[in-house]
């Protein structure tokens, strides 16, 4: 049964897909606006696997992050997933999380949510390439998601991915490379080392992994990024009680 | 300042402009608080 009043808000004209059947529609849900659909019927439909991530990402109508939790073998809600929250809300980055274990045809509904959903500035996916869940494979083999999440990169978007094995589970880092236009990868690509200066000398435990082989053809020494994000970092532990300034 | 030379092609962080927007991977499995911290920059602009 479908709980929220107002099922549906018109997205006028009647150009895209229903998520459901396919047809085009001109409603979408009016509770996350992340999917597109042409009627009640096909709303009713969608409910059941929609309504996970439809209240994840509603829940906090100022966030522009969307973080994927729950891939990998440890599944959602472990060390990462908190250490990541902890520094995107000491950073001041409002999030959504959503645990991708959770509804059906998940990648096809990420993919429309940042397609459609406007205040999502950046993505992050934690797990991609651990192993231990279908999940992984169910974004790797989704065309919606890939075309979807391509645009929205080449929109603006920041797609941000961890895990261990990058070019496993649909090698999500060869779509850049068959569905770039204008791909400007190699002159931009910059590389920062977990130990690359003095601030991250407090950190004993974090380890590297190979590096996708699109973002391999890199600029020797990134030292403006690693200012940037010294700049950045330090002032987010200056500026932060409770926590070390380990670069100080 | 400047970073350390990349040893191979292993990397904690990578970050790659794409289009408009950017592709970042990391590599840490173990969620230090400065790999979180620079994924926290990321995902609020700076690093674009």
């Amino acid at each position: 049964m479908i709980k929220h009043k107002s099922i549906m808000s018109t997205s006028s004209p009647a150009t895209k897909k229903c998520f459901n059947c396919s047809k085009l529609g001109s409603l979408r849900c009016s509770k996350c606006k992340g999917l597109c659909l042409c009627g009640r019927d096909c709303q009713v439909a969608t409910w059941k696997s929609h309504k996970h991530l439809c209240k994840a990402i509603s829940r906090n109508p100022n966030a522009t992050c969307l973080l994927l939790d729950g891939m990998g073998p440890l599944g959602p809600g472990v060390f990462y997933a908190q250490n990541v929250q902890k520094a995107l809300q000491y950073a001041g980055v409002e999030v959504a999380v959503v645990n991708v274990l959770k509804g059906s045809k998940v990648p096809e509904q990420v993919g429309s949510i940042l397609s459609e959903v406007e205040k999502f500035s950046s993505c992050i996916i934690l797990g991609w390439g651990s192993g231990g869940c279908d999940i992984e494979t169910e974004f790797g083999n989704s065309n919606i998601f890939r075309d979807k999440a391509v645009s929205w990169v080449n929109s603006g978007g920041r797609f941000i991915v961890q895990g261990e094995r990058p070019q496993g589970y649909g090698n999500w880092p060869e779509w850049l490379v068959n569905l770039g236009r204008a791909v400007t990868i190699s002159a931009q690509t910059m590389h920062v080392t977990g130990r690359a200066t003095t601030t991250f000398t407090g950190a004993s435990g974090i380890t590297r992994r190979r590096v996708p082989l699109q973002l391999q053809d890199t600029m020797p020494r990134p030292s403006c990024l690693v200012e940037l994000l010294q700049r950045t970092i330090s002032s987010v532990h200056l500026t932060t009680p409770g926590r070390t300034a380990s670069s100080q | 300042m400047s970073g350390r030379d990349i040893e191979g092609v292993q990397s904690a962080v990578a970050v790659g402009k794409y289009g408009e927007g950017s592709v970042s991977y990391f590599g840490d499995v173990n969620a230090e608080e400065e790999t979180c911290d620079i994924m926290a920059i990321i995902a609020r602009g700076n690093g674009k």
